[in-house]
């Protein structure tokens, strides 16, 4: 296998996993006991403009139907309007996408950085104090809400110490929008001022992110690494003197890291998901606020797009893993 | 002649679930500087456990060393410390049973030659203009030679599961060959290899050993093999050292009946080949007396009793038996 048939075999499933992924979603809306009709139409509607609504927006016709439609719509590029925010849904998730991203890939680089070198030493040293504190600490953060971890940390590094402010994406005026990832924009203006802004307001939600997703990371990379201490090659080269510290951050974190990567793009998959919460509570302007407000208005078309949105990323984000894979340990490659 | 190797009543014991396991049971040995000397013995005679004692590569938890010293080159190899530490990959290196595993598979095999080079061999010549680099791969590139590795350019990119079985013994014997040892250990080093690539490998040794004086400690099962290099052969039984003959008593004048038995058991043109009946003695409960008498056709009752004391004639043959044959008799019938 090279580079190009992983990327080809993965584009082959790519669009019956999407197919899937969106029939699914569209029966489950459809299931909720809600009727977006009466919704849509406001709260004053009458009968008779409830009724016109449900016919304009198709809402009478066969389930497949409308499927069949939407999905018409769609492979022209149309996800339809939201009927909450009235704009075109594909302009939501553009506006919305980056500021989600830009939290999501601070927050599970950040989990990298602290599960990596943790899950090395908590296996080096293993059953030693350093080792059952970790394991016990990510334990608990695994188990633990993340809503709750989010509010601990505004209620100590905002509320009382002050260091980091409680919410939000930024203070002032959002740079001129190149990449919309608001730290790089910010940075490509050269207003240093504005990049520091808003890297404080990346802390707190990145780092309620990267607690468990650290956690998780750290827990694989610790079963990796006693995998790799006692294989054969590392008694080789024990035996050979190699210095200690090249055996371990050179060798064995190479071959902890295949499974660590793996670990990671689930964490980047699941942070996509999981930022619902996190972004509530920290009113972070992305897709987690648009998908649950979408959810508690009944705006079926906008519940779609996130949908498919979230579901582009994660493909995207399990190719890059696979092609990463194959950086880390070039054997299967030709 | 003083010894390079000096081993002094060594007593070795692997703690297991069923209690602990008597590995080896007051071994002495020495090699002298540029000699060849073979470990010959059943799965679980100790020789592979005693070969990694000397390299400080045991499997540390669970190995408990009773008694004893080992000496290499004048430095206590069981609690020297950091002396002994930088004789291990620099005056003593290591050829190991089976190269495949013994590669790290994710890093090409050029970087894991580099990395003995740069950390266990003496610092290369430089050049006038030459950097260390590039005097490291030089110097590399002429131990391939010298192992008979034709094309070594192209070899050093390649991946370790990318080379034959041969090849990589061949790497093996480079990257032990490389710090410039006094003497190299190796561990069953042709037992994953075809037979016409073992007797490559052989005489790859023997002349290696001869052309540089390094000394070789080579523990095998196979007398054949243990025939064609060796200046002496240690016959271990369980633990113990049954027999230790000197070249010119090789076949025809072994005194022990393990050592006769073993020569029996050898398929040849012309005779049956004998088997020895019986199973070798646990480790874990061993026979008292001598540890062969259960499968030994001379025993009587002294060697279920007392341990036999090795007795040494002039020539340096060495024989621990209560009923050991006759020095000139003919061991074609057992």
């Amino acid at each position: 296998m090279n580079a190009y048939s992983v990327v080809a075999n993965r584009l082959v499933w790519f669009l019956p996993t999407l197919l899937g992924l969106l029939a699914v979603v569209f029966v489950l809306a459809r299931i909720v006991p809600s009727d977006p009709a009466v919704l849509a139409a406001g709260e004053n509607a009458s009968a008779e403009q409830v009724q016109e609504t449900r016919d304009r927006l198709g809402f009478d016709r066969p389930l497949l139907e409308q499927f069949v439609e939407y999905l018409r719509e769609v492979a022209r590029g149309d996800l339809g309007t939201s009927v909450y925010t009235q704009q075109p849904i594909i302009r939501d998730l553009a506006e919305r996408l980056p500021a989600t991203l830009e939290l999501t890939f601070v927050g599970v680089l950040a989990a990298a950085l602290i599960g990596v070198p943790l899950g090395v030493l908590s296996a080096l040293h293993r059953n030693s104090w350093l080792d059952h504190m970790l394991r016990l600490a990510s334990v608990l953060l695994i188990g633990v809400a993340p809503f709750w971890i989010a509010m601990q940390l505004q209620m100590l590094f905002s509320m009382q110490l002050g260091w980091l402010p409680l919410s939000g994406r930024i203070d002032d005026v959002a740079p001129e929008a190149v990449t919309s990832l608001i730290t790089i924009d910010a940075l490509l203006a050269g207003d240093l001022q504005l990049f520091l802004s808003a890297l404080r307001h990346l802390v707190l939600p990145a780092l309620t992110l990267a607690l468990p997703g650290g956690a998780v990371v750290m827990r694989f990379t610790r079963t990796a690494v006693l995998d790799a201490v006692t294989s054969p090659s590392v008694a080789y080269q024990t035996a050979m003197g190699l210095p200690r510290r090249v055996i371990v951050w050179k060798y064995i974190l190479r071959s902890a890291l295949t499974s660590t990567v793996t670990q990671l793009g689930l964490v980047f998959g699941i942070s996509i998901t999981g930022a619902v919460v996190i972004e509530a509570v920290f009113e972070w302007p992305g897709l987690g606020t648009y998908a649950a407000r979408s959810i508690l208005h009944s705006d079926y078309n906008a519940v779609m797009g996130v949908t498919l949105c979230a579901g582009i990323v994660f493909a995207i984000s399990n190719l890059l893993v696979d092609l990463l894979q194959m950086v880390i340990d070039p054997r299967g490659v030709k | 002649m003083t010894a390079l190797l000096e081993i002094r009543d060594l007593c070795l014991a692997f703690r297991t679930d069923k209690g602990p396991a008597q590995v080896l049971d007051g071994v002495d040995l020495t090699v002298a500087p540029g000699e060849i000397v073979g470990l010959v013995g059943e799965s679980g005679s100790g020789k592979t456990s005693l070969a990694r004692a000397i390299l400080g590569a045991l499997p540390v938890p669970q190995a408990e060393i009773a008694s004893g010293r080992i000496r290499l080159d004048g430095v206590d190899m069981l609690r020297g410390g950091k002396a002994a530490e930088s004789l291990r990959g620099r005056v003593v290196t290591f050829v190991p049973q089976d190269p495949l595993d013994s590669f790290n598979p994710l890093f090409r095999v050029g970087t894991q030659l580099a990395d003995i080079m740069r950390y266990r061999a003496p610092p290369a010549k430089e050049g006038r203009f030459g950097n260390a680099r590039h005097a490291r791969e030089t110097a590399i590139l002429e131990m391939l030679d010298a192992v008979q590795l034709p094309q070594s350019r192209a070899l050093l990119d390649r991946y370790p599961h990318q080379l034959s079985g041969g090849q990589r013994q061949r790497v093996m014997l480079a990257m032990a060959l490389l710090p410039q040892p006094r003497m190299i250990i190796a561990d069953e080093p042709t037992a994953a290899l075809d037979v016409t690539v073992q007797v490559q490998i052989l005489g790859l040794l023997r002349r290696i050993a001869a052309e540089r004086g390094v000394a070789i400690l080579f523990t095998t099962h196979d007398l054949g093999a243990a025939w064609e290099i060796c200046d002496r052969i240690i016959v271990m039984y369980a633990g113990q050292i049954a027999e230790i003959l000197p070249r010119t008593a090789f076949f025809a004048k072994s005194r022990h009946p393990y050592t006769r038995m073993l020569l029996a058991s050898l398929p040849e043109p012309g005779r049956e080949a004998i088997g020895i009946s019986g199973e070798s003695a646990s480790p874990l409960s061993p026979p008292p007396g001598c540890r062969f008498h259960p499968r030994c056709p001379m025993a009587s009752d002294i060697c279920r009793k007392a341990r036999p004391l090795p007795s040494r004639s002039e020539d340096g043959h060495l024989v621990a038996c209560h009923h050991p044959w006759a020095a000139a008799s003919s061991p074609a019938h057992v």
